[in-house]
């Protein structure tokens, strides 16, 4: 027992002495506790308040006094952001490029369509959807369902908007030649009845649709609905459609990033392994630059990216995949600034640490994180409010932005750009950085 | 062949090399001989110009006596075949890949490193096992494949850091015949050592090192005629032994009465490396 005592302090003190070791140990576990409760809490709306808000833009093109209530009502359902934009296309190309949820584009017309929607047609609203956020496209249609029974119902206790509606109605029963003697009475009593109805005014017994509740399917009671709401994807940059073509256009980025921790953990490691097997020693007294050893493992690490990226662009591009590619040179300039970003992601990690077992620990649990952070491991759909602000500190949310652009969200090579100058941006500072540090490496011990 | 001049390194308030002066000879295979810390490794590091030292220089000298360089210099560098005391070696190649691989670093020709790959494979009795990844050897094997590999570039100079190290007694003769092989080869080797029998048996001179001071350096034989003391002539008796410290043991021995039935036996202990160290430090060296 005191022996079994004695080994415990002794390995408690050594990794107290190793700071890197004891944050990992220590702080690391907590960071990915706290961090993950937080999104998994803003995801799932689950304790705190928590709900995951959806980003949306609001484009009224009406801009009646009915569709001014209606945007008013959805805002006021919550759950929602509501961002500013110019117009019908730049709410298509927002939601291109993944930065709102949804736009909401309500047409000319639908205040008119909404006095008449309890006895004509429904007005419609389109939605421009992001393909890749099909979880919140569901909880948004609802949110509209209600609001449309909100302002329905603000409607019914304007008893001048919905007596003139009535006598719409009734001047039409009157004009239409073809009805029936036995129909054209029915619809004089349910009109008078509607009017006495109304008079009083029917907010009392208005919709059940309230805030929180966003259980709606889009059709009310009996499948009536006030709003009828249509989704569509947003126009691909290229010309085609967009859209999701599968749940596989969404894991494709996502098993590109998981292939990249692979390959940065192997390099990495490796380049850590040439210190603890001494290998640096002898490669420091032949005749070449000591860099030469960080050059030849950033090489490799880039190839075996490309390689592997490449061939899982291959294999997910087959028909039981169907992720859709688009311009081939795209393509090829992502993976290549992908390659670029996680060679300078290796060459800072495996050499931030001066102790070798810090260095091994730190590189598995640092890109554990920052993948998981980037979206590889919950989709980054799930990451909002101040959420989305933490992933873009993760290189590999880039590499899943520039992948998803390059292919079936058809960004346009200066839609790309964005990303690709922030990949070639964390390669050249990780190469920079790792250097600068490799080169103050005691090659002894 | 190579010179140290005035070499100091501290770590912190551990003074690991201490103002040490060598001067070592084209063709000798020069031991560095002391106690586990006597900054041998140090000493090593700083001549191939792996760390730098905090004063003190170690120069490179050509054949006619002019100065090569240091070992900061890639040419220089070029000259000299390392062998660390821990092996140096990829895990997950096998022998001939981590021969070849070096001899790549040391810009040798694609077409020499093969041969030379299985040249020293040979050389150090491996060529059997040439295929087999590192990671599956044993220790002994491994120090060996460890020696061949900082010989692949057909270095004038090698420094070998206790390179019997844990090993068995098959490959520890392995390895003393390869420093035999270099010997006649005209290779100059430095064996950092604390075994005296090694420095004994393979050195052409020995340096004693402790504290990271040179104590002493010549011949075994020098060192031991000017440091080893004198000859012992141990008479066992019935009560008791007799020792006798002298220059002539024959001379004692001629004046013990071997037919007496008091004497048990008799000993001469010639004086030894061993003798050499507890004379300049005080201590043994075994300890
Ligand atoms: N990197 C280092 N940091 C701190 N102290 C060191 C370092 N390297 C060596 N020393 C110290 O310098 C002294 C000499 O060490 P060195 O390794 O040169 O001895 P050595 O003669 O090779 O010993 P051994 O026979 O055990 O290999 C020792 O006291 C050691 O603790
Ligand atoms: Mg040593």
């Amino acid at each position: 027992m005191r022996v079994v005592w004695a080994i415990a302090v002794k390995d408690l003190r050594l990794l107290m002495r190793d700071r890197v070791a004891a944050f990992f140990t220590l702080v690391f576990p907590l960071l990915f506790g706290v961090v993950f409760g937080l999104i998994f809490q803003q995801a799932f709306g689950g304790g705190g308040g928590g709900t995951p808000e959806i980003r949306v833009a609001i484009v009224d093109l009406d801009d009646s006094e009915l569709s001014r209530e209606y945007a008013e009502a959805l805002v006021e359902m919550g759950g929602l952001t509501v961002v500013g934009v110019e117009g019908p296309s730049e709410v298509e190309e927002q939601v291109r490029r993944g930065r709102l949820a949804a736009g909401i584009i309500i047409p000319p017309g639908f205040g008119a369509g909404m006095q008449g929607a309890l006895f004509g047609e429904a007005p419609g609203i389109e939605v421009v959807m992001d393909p890749s956020r099909a979880a919140e496209a569901g909880v948004l249609r609802g949110l509209m369902t209600g609001a449309g029974f909100r302002v329905m119902a603000g409607v019914f206790q304007r008893p001048d908007m919905v007596g003139d509606q009535i006598g719409r109605v009734r001047e039409a029963v009157r004009q239409d030649a073809s009805m029936r003697a036995m129909d054209r009475m029915l619809m004089g009593t349910l009109l008078d009845s509607a009017d006495r109805l109304f008079g009083r005014g029917a907010a009392e017994n208005g919709p059940a649709f309230g805030a929180g509740d966003r259980g709606g399917d889009g059709a009310g009671m009996d499948g009536f609905t006030p709003v009828r709401v249509s989704m569509r994807m947003p126009e691909r940059g290229g010309g085609g459609m967009g859209g999701l073509n599968s749940a596989f256009e969404l894991t494709y980025p996502q098993a590109a990033a998981w292939a990249l921790v692979g390959c940065v953990t192997g390099f990495g490691l490796s380049l850590v392994g040439e210190r603890t097997s001494g290998t640096l020693k002898r490669l420091a007294v032949a005749p070449v630059r000591r860099d030469v050893v960080v050059y030849g493992k950033a090489l490799a690490c880039f190839i075996a990216a490309v390689v592997v990226l490449a061939v899982l662009r291959g294999l997910f591009a087959l028909p039981v995949f169907g992720v859709r590619g688009g311009a081939p040179w795209l393509e090829v300039v992502s993976i290549g600034m992908i390659a670029f970003a996680f060679v300078g992601v290796m060459m800072a990690l495996s050499t931030v640490a001066t102790s070798a077992g810090g260095a091994e620990g730190g590189v598995r649990a640092v890109l554990l994180i920052l993948a998981l952070l980037g979206g590889a491991g919950v989709p980054l759909m799930f990451f909002t409010g101040w959420l989305r602000w933490v992933t873009m500190g993760s290189p590999f949310r880039w590499a899943i932005v520039a992948l998803e652009g390059s292919t079936w969200r058809g960004w346009t090579p200066g839609e790309l750009l964005g990303p690709w100058m922030v990949l070639g941006g964390i390669g050249a500072l990780g190469m920079v950085f790792g250097l600068w540090r490799f080169r103050r490496w005691p090659v002894q011990g | 062949m190579l010179s140290l001049r005035g070499i100091v390194k501290r770590y912190g308030k551990v003074t690991a090399v201490d103002g040490l002066s060598l001067e070592l000879r084209r063709g000798e295979v020069f031991g560095l001989l002391g106690p586990n810390g006597a900054g041998k490794t140090t000493t090593l590091s700083i001549a191939v110009g792996l760390i730098g030292p905090d004063a003190g220089e170690a120069v490179l000298i050509a054949a006619d006596g002019s100065e090569i360089g240091r070992a900061t210099e890639a040419k220089v560098r070029a000259r000299i075949g390392v062998c660390p005391q821990g092996d140096a070696l990829y895990e997950n190649l096998t022998a001939r890949e981590n021969l070849v691989f070096f001899a790549t670093v040391h810009g040798m020709p694609k077409a020499e490193r093969r041969a030379r790959a299985d040249e020293l494979l040979e050389m150090v009795g491996l060529h059997e096992r040439a295929d087999h990844k590192v990671g599956g050897y044993s220790g002994g094997m491994r120090r060996r494949l460890n020696l061949a590999a900082s010989l692949v570039h057909r270095p004038e100079l090698v420094l070998l850091d206790e390179p019997t190290a844990g090993v068995d007694p098959h490959s520890r003769s392995a390895i003393y015949q390869i420093v035999d092989e270099l010997r006649v080869g005209g290779t100059t080797v430095v064996y950092t050592t604390h075994s005296m029998d090694e420095a004994q048996r393979l050195c052409d001179r020995v340096a004693i090192i402790d504290h990271g001071r040179v104590l002493a350096v010549d011949t075994v034989d020098g060192l031991i005629d000017r440091h080893g003391g004198h000859a012992v002539v141990t008479v066992t008796r019935s009560d008791g032994d007799v020792r006798t410290e002298t220059e002539q043991p024959l001379a004692v021995l001629a004046g013990v009465d071997l037919q007496s039935p008091d004497v048990l036996g008799v000993r001469i202990d010639r004086p030894d490396l061993e003798s050499v160290f507890l004379s300049l430090t005080g201590r043994s060296l075994r300890d």
